[in-house]
């Protein structure tokens, strides 16, 4: 279009605005200027789509992408604690602050219940607020850290559960580090070589698995409570309300 | 084009009266529609805003994963700056933009206080609509398809509606300055850059996000 419009244009500048015709020049150029960005970005961002597999703000780990389940655990991953005749499936991420006071009106609860044997406790961690903890995924490293000693010292699975609860960060915050997670787990009686493994993220596409599952599954949010596979019926918020689930008849 | 522009008179870059007209006509044409769609987008947020309300976790079909999520920018702090959803000021500013288009686009002249008012205010929604778009990329880590469509809309809606005032003279400029600017609409400069700047948000959010955002 320039060329043509160039060759059918009189040959001279217009007399006393000479600025007219370089003024034009200078807009054709800033035209093709722009439209040259325009292009660069368009094929910017195509590149970009193309290129990335999947969006990753963290540091990758060494297991990336791998699913590696933690042993012991049941088909459908399934984190067994206890061995009551009771089953309280309960799925939940452990920045979630609805599922912090779930804990905190119903652990105690569910501990007298295991202790009693009266249920067994099925633990499901997800992972989907990731995006809450400024890009460090605490809701992935805390699940795969309690993966970690479901695989490694399962005797302790309940209790560092329960300590992960006790020190749960805010939404929005970045969350606890690798070596606090391991802290954590050492208190509680977990051995320094399993907390070692923390960082490795060894279980961490396993946990990315299990939360796609459990969306497709059906849950919609955390905490999910399910009790013999039914949606429990009382208030999770309640204090000891969990403690209904037991010395009833079946129905 | 730059033929007609080569033989423009001492008056400089003025346009011919016809072809100035209908450029504002497709400029009121094109500010009616985006403000339109940027009501139904209100709208819907809206309407979340108070599902979300009455249930924090509630989900809602834009919840499509961690990177697109209605809910998680919806639940923040900044998507109720001043108390009450955002959307609530879509819901009453861009009906009176949609109005002034389309009597725009009927051919009334409206006065120059109103359409410099409208400027104003629209300028103050724009500065709010990216303000709420750095937040959702940078703090909340969120984005929301109905909050994007907002924030593509306003930036339409706002360059179509400062075309109008340059082509109109509405806008108190010093002589060089709007000549600058009638250069430029009449290059179509401003709409490709416009073009250039949404693209460059575009990159942005790919280049943060990658490719979850399309599932």
């Amino acid at each position: 279009m320039s060329t043509r419009t160039q060759s059918t244009r009189p040959p001279a500048p217009r007399t006393g605005r000479g600025s007219s015709r370089t003024n034009a020049t200078r807009y054709r150029v800033a035209r093709w200027v722009g439209i040259g960005v325009l292009v660069a970005l368009v094929v910017a961002v195509i590149a970009v789509v193309v290129r990335d597999p999947a969006a990753t703000d963290r540091a990758p780990r060494a297991a990336d992408g791998e699913v590696v389940a933690p042993s012991g655990v049941g088909p459908e991953g399934s984190i067994a604690v206890g061995d009551g005749p009771v089953t309280v499936t309960i799925y939940f991420d452990y920045l979630c602050p609805a599922c912090g006071a779930f804990e905190q009106a119903n652990g105690e609860t569910l501990q007298q219940l295991l202790l009693a044997e009266d249920v067994t406790v099925d633990l499901r961690p997800i992972a989907f607020l990731d995006h809450l903890s400024e890009g460090t995924e605490y809701s992935t490293r805390s699940a795969n850290a309690l993966a970690t000693v479901v695989d490694a010292d399962p005797d302790h699975a309940w209790s560092f559960h329960r300590a992960l609860y006790a020190h749960q960060p805010p939404e929005g915050v970045e969350g606890l580090t690798d070596d606090q997670l391991a802290g954590i787990a050492h208190d509680v009686g977990v051995p320094s070589e399993v907390t070692a493994l923390f960082a490795e993220g060894r279980h961490e596409g396993w946990v990315a698995q299990q939360t796609t599952r459990a969306f497709a599954s059906g849950v919609e949010g955390t905490p999910t409570i399910l009790v013999d596979g039914k949606p429990f019926a009382g208030d999770p918020y309640e204090a000891g309300s969990l403690a209904s689930v037991v010395g009833q008849p079946a129905p | 084009m730059t033929l007609q522009a080569a033989r423009r008179g001492a008056d400089g870059a003025r346009q011919g009266p016809g072809r100035a007209r209908s450029r504002v006509r497709g400029a009121w044409l094109a500010m009616l529609l985006w403000s339109a769609a940027s009501l139904v987008a209100s709208f819907v947020l809206a309407a979340e805003a108070v599902t979300l309300a009455g249930n924090q976790d509630a989900v809602f079909g834009c919840d499509i994963n961690a990177v697109v999520s209605c809910g998680t920018v919806g639940s923040s702090w900044q998507a109720s700056v001043f108390g009450f959803p955002n959307a609530f000021l879509g819901l009453v500013s861009e009906p009176v933009v949609l109005t002034l288009a389309a009597a725009g686009l009927a051919g009334v002249r409206l006065p120059r206080w109103m359409m410099l008012t409208a400027q104003a205010g629209y300028t103050l929604g724009l500065a709010l609509a990216y303000w709420l778009l750095h937040q959702a990329i940078f703090h909340i880590g969120a984005v929301c398809p109905w909050c994007l469509l907002v924030t593509v809309a306003t930036t339409f809606v706002f360059v179509e509606m400062t075309r109008i005032n340059v082509l109109e003279g509405n806008l108190p400029l010093p002589r060089a300055a709007r000549r600058f600017l009638e250069e430029v609409i009449h290059h179509r400069l401003d709409l490709l850059a416009t073009a250039v700047w949404l693209c460059g948000i575009l990159l942005l959010l790919v280049t943060r996000y990658g490719s979850a955002l399309f599932g």
